[in-house]
């Protein structure tokens, strides 16, 4: 996936080609489809994890990882929805991740 | 019946006719050779080891001889063989007994896929496994090998058997093979290493093998659980230096380590997972083999005094 | 010593026309049968059998360690050929074309007993003639390269044979074998390839995957193993040929559909072989009537007995311990050579991944 990440789409990860476990702040996944295993930052494991359950868009994601109190999308800074974004394309190259047909 | 328990001219008769069954860990290989060097090593080396009888089960089969043809008065040349076939490259004519060893690495390692395998050291201490997985160079091999004249069990010190199911790890209890300036630290450090013939002129240097201790062969049925995983760096002239390691950090360089870890797929990376969940991690660097040591000598010591 | 019951000679061939009673084989017996059958690539097809029967339990431990070994190895196989097939299918639906898969890979996909416990190496496929340029350059822009062929390698391919040179994927390793008919354009048989697509069925797991009819995937493989003049893997493909015939045998009309559409397609002469040797080497149960009727295309005598005797010694595992003539030490290099290139390198996977940065951290570009 090099297009890229539309802060409109819906990305998912696929629940039956993934495994993983995480210990603290490093996580390792295992990718059946390519036969493949990647180390993962926490914040890049849990929005793994969160894509697994479901697709996802970028602001879902932020407000999920950001937001322990529930507090509104409005006060995520640009900076947080970027990197959410950087991570997001990072694991879309990797292969974990697609944007779903909309 | 040991091969030390063969009668005079035993090994020479079965290493030069039917094979001699030998007994290394889980594995039976059936071996022959016609090579003076070979049955010399065998002899040093596997004196310990148990010799199976002809109407058992043979895991390998292979021989160390000479490549035929005019050559062979020149510029001999050893093979190996698997089964009848020429699987290496032929080495120069002295190196028959390095030849047997990296042939049977290449046996479990190509063939022996009811376990994960991976290039590590492993040695054991209070039932638990002490993994050293690290490429050639990294001072792994004098490491182990001064380890295990300290205390420490050798499962090891090249391949590491793991059960994918239980995640215990299997001995494979073999001569150790040193390179270079390592031989030359061990010979200092443990004197009482029984070490072959140094072969000079190898594709990896000189290279020299000693004898497993006596308590590595005859507890070869002893599985270890997990303990302890540390990857090992020599740096010249640098402090001895044990630090925590994550686990995903640990689990990726056994992911790298490992021969045959994608025949394994998802229950290799299951069981690695297990193994490095259930095993303290760390990096580990040193120059002073001595200091090495002791530092080690403190992580059983933790490990005996918690019970675990 | 070994149990004087046991068999003797190529111990694969007896492994496989008596399955169930391999498990009470002595030790040596079993020491050999794993070398031998190893060296045919059918240690994991033997191991699966047993397994399917429930037998595999009752196989002693030291070699019962050598079946799960294989059995593992070919899971690993056959889970490459299914990450394959989701890449070839999307290659090949750029270019327009319908992913039909021919031989192992078909077996594995339409899910037959054919697959299970095979040992793989290339996929192949089939496509029609004119389509090969549109797919040949579909399948480099989705990273397959050409091999290092020479210029006459190129046309004997291209001009004569009936697959284009192999392509290997850049990334990955494997290897695809594009057809475009089942046999040379030079051979004396002409079996037409527009009839077998016009055939071809979806295997049940996907709508999108093809494989040959029954009839044709039956005749396809005798043709295949009688035409080749590499028969290394010779035994194998003929255990796959008892396998399918085993399986599509049982169908209502089978045979009479096989005779049939072996005279159609021009390869009545590799059908008679193929049912003969299957039925007297691994026994495969084949009716008198197929058999009769298929051997009107078989040579007279006293060709028939020379061929025969060929097929008898050809068809084994050329591993040096069998009583065949023909020993061929290519095959064992093959399959090591093949086993080697399977393992991963010593130091290197290619796993480490791009660590995704942390929110505080600024923008830097991070490596694999």
């Amino acid at each position: 996936m090099s297009a890229p990440v539309h802060l409109a789409g819906r990305y998912k990860a696929d629940a039956a080609a993934l495994e993983w476990r995480d210990w603290g702040d490093e996580w390792v996944v295992y990718d059946s489809c390519q036969a493949r295993t990647h180390l993962l930052s926490a914040e890049a494991g849990e929005m793994l994890r969160l894509m697994i359950d479901r697709s996802c868009t970028v602001d879902e994601l932020a407000s999920a990882l950001f937001d322990d109190a529930g507090t509104v999308e409005s006060t995520l800074t640009p900076d947080e929805r970027a990197s959410i974004g950087r991570i997001l394309d990072d694991l879309g190259r990797l292969g974990l991740v697609e944007m779903m047909p909309s | 019946m040991r091969v030390c328990d063969l009668a005079p001219g035993q090994l020479q008769h079965l290493l030069g006719g039917s094979g001699l069954r030998l007994r290394t860990g889980p594995f039976v290989t059936c071996i022959r050779s016609s090579l003076d060097e070979v049955r010399d090593g065998v002899a040093l080396h596997y004196g310990q080891h148990p010799v199976e009888s002809d109407d058992g089960f043979a895991d390998f089969e292979v021989a160390v001889d000479r490549k035929p043809g005019l050559r062979r008065w020149l510029k001999p040349q050893v093979r190996f063989l698997v089964d009848g076939e020429d699987i290496f490259t032929p080495l120069p004519g002295d190196q028959g007994f390095p030849m047997l060893e990296w042939g049977l690495n290449w046996c479990v390692s190509g063939l022996a896929h009811q376990y994960l395998t991976l290039h590590a050291a492993v040695l054991e201490r209070e039932g638990g496994a002490l993994i050293l997985p690290a490429p050639s160079g990294s001072g792994k091999s004098t490491l182990c090998a001064g380890l295990l004249f300290n205390g420490w069990r050798l499962l090891s010190d090249e391949l590491t058997l793991i059960e994918p199911d239980t995640c215990r790890i299997v001995p494979l209890p073999r001569p150790v093979s040193l390179k270079n300036a390592s031989i030359d630290v061990i010979r200092a450090f443990a004197p009482q290493a029984r070490f072959g013939a140094v072969v000079e002129e190898t594709l990896k240097g000189r290279v020299a093998h000693f004898s497993p201790p006596h308590d590595a062969v005859s507890r070869a049925d002893d599985r270890a659980a997990p303990g302890w995983i540390a990857l090992p760096r020599y740096v010249a002239g640098a402090a001895t230096n044990l630090q925590p390691l994550g686990k995903g950090r640990a689990m990726m360089r056994l992911v790298e380590s490992a021969f045959n870890y994608n025949i394994h797929a998802r229950r290799g990376f299951a069981a690695l997972a297990d193994l490095v969940e259930r095993s303290d991690c760390f990096e580990f660097t040193y120059s002073r083999l001595d200091e090495a040591v002791q530092q080690f000598e403190r992580l059983a010591m933790a490990r005996a005094a918690g019970g675990a | 010593m070994t149990d004087s019951s046991d068999p003797t000679g190529d111990l694969v061939v007896h492994a496989l026309r008596q399955i169930e009673a391999v498990p009470g084989w002595s030790l040596r017996t079993w020491e050999l049968l794993i070398r031998q059958a190893r060296y045919a690539d059918l240690l994991a097809r033997i191991a699966a059998l047993l397994k399917a029967r429930g037998q595999l339990d009752a196989v002693q431990a030291a070699p019962r360690a050598h079946l799960h070994a294989a059995l593992a190895v070919a899971r690993s196989q056959h889970e490459e050929i299914d990450r394959e097939v989701l890449h070839l299918g999307r290659a090949l639906a750029d270019a327009g074309q319908p992913l039909v898969l021919l031989k192992g890979a078909a077996y594995l996909q339409a899910g037959l007993p054919a697959g299970v416990g095979r040992i793989f190496s290339d996929t192949d496929i089939l496509v029609p003639k004119h389509s090969l340029p549109e797919v040949e350059s579909r399948l480099m822009m989705h990273g397959w390269m050409a091999g290092h062929h020479t210029a006459y390698d190129q046309r004997y391919y291209r001009e004569w044979m009936h697959e284009i040179p192999p392509l290997e994927h850049s990334r990955r390793g494997t290897v695809v074998d594009v057809h475009h008919a089942i046999l040379p354009e030079t051979a004396r048989l002409k079996p037409d390839p527009a009839k077998l697509l016009a055939a071809v069925q979806p295997v049940a797991r996907a709508a999108d995957i093809f494989v040959l009819q029954p009839t044709d995937m039956v005749l396809h493989s005798m043709t295949h193993l009688f035409h080749n003049e590499d028969l290394s893997h010779g035994l194998r493909d003929l255990s796959d040929l008892d396998l399918l015939l085993r399986h599509f045998g049982a169908e209502p009309g089978f045979w009479d559909r096989l005779v049939s559409r072996g005279t159609e397609l021009d390869l009545a002469r590799p059908l008679h072989y193929g049912l003969r040797c299957a039925n007297l080497i691994l026994d495969t149960p084949v009716p008198a009537e197929a058999l009769r009727a298929a051997g009107l295309a078989g040579p007279a005598w006293p060709l028939s007995r020379l061929m025969d005797s060929l097929w008898w010694r050809a068809l084994r595992s050329q591993h040096p311990s069998c009583a065949a003539p023909f020993t061929s030490t290519a095959l064992f290099l093959l399959y090591v050579r093949a086993h080697w290139l399977r393992m991963p390198p010593l130091l290197l996977m290619r796993h480490l991944s791009i660590k995704a940065w942390q929110r505080t951290r600024p923008v830097q570009a991070t490596a694999p």
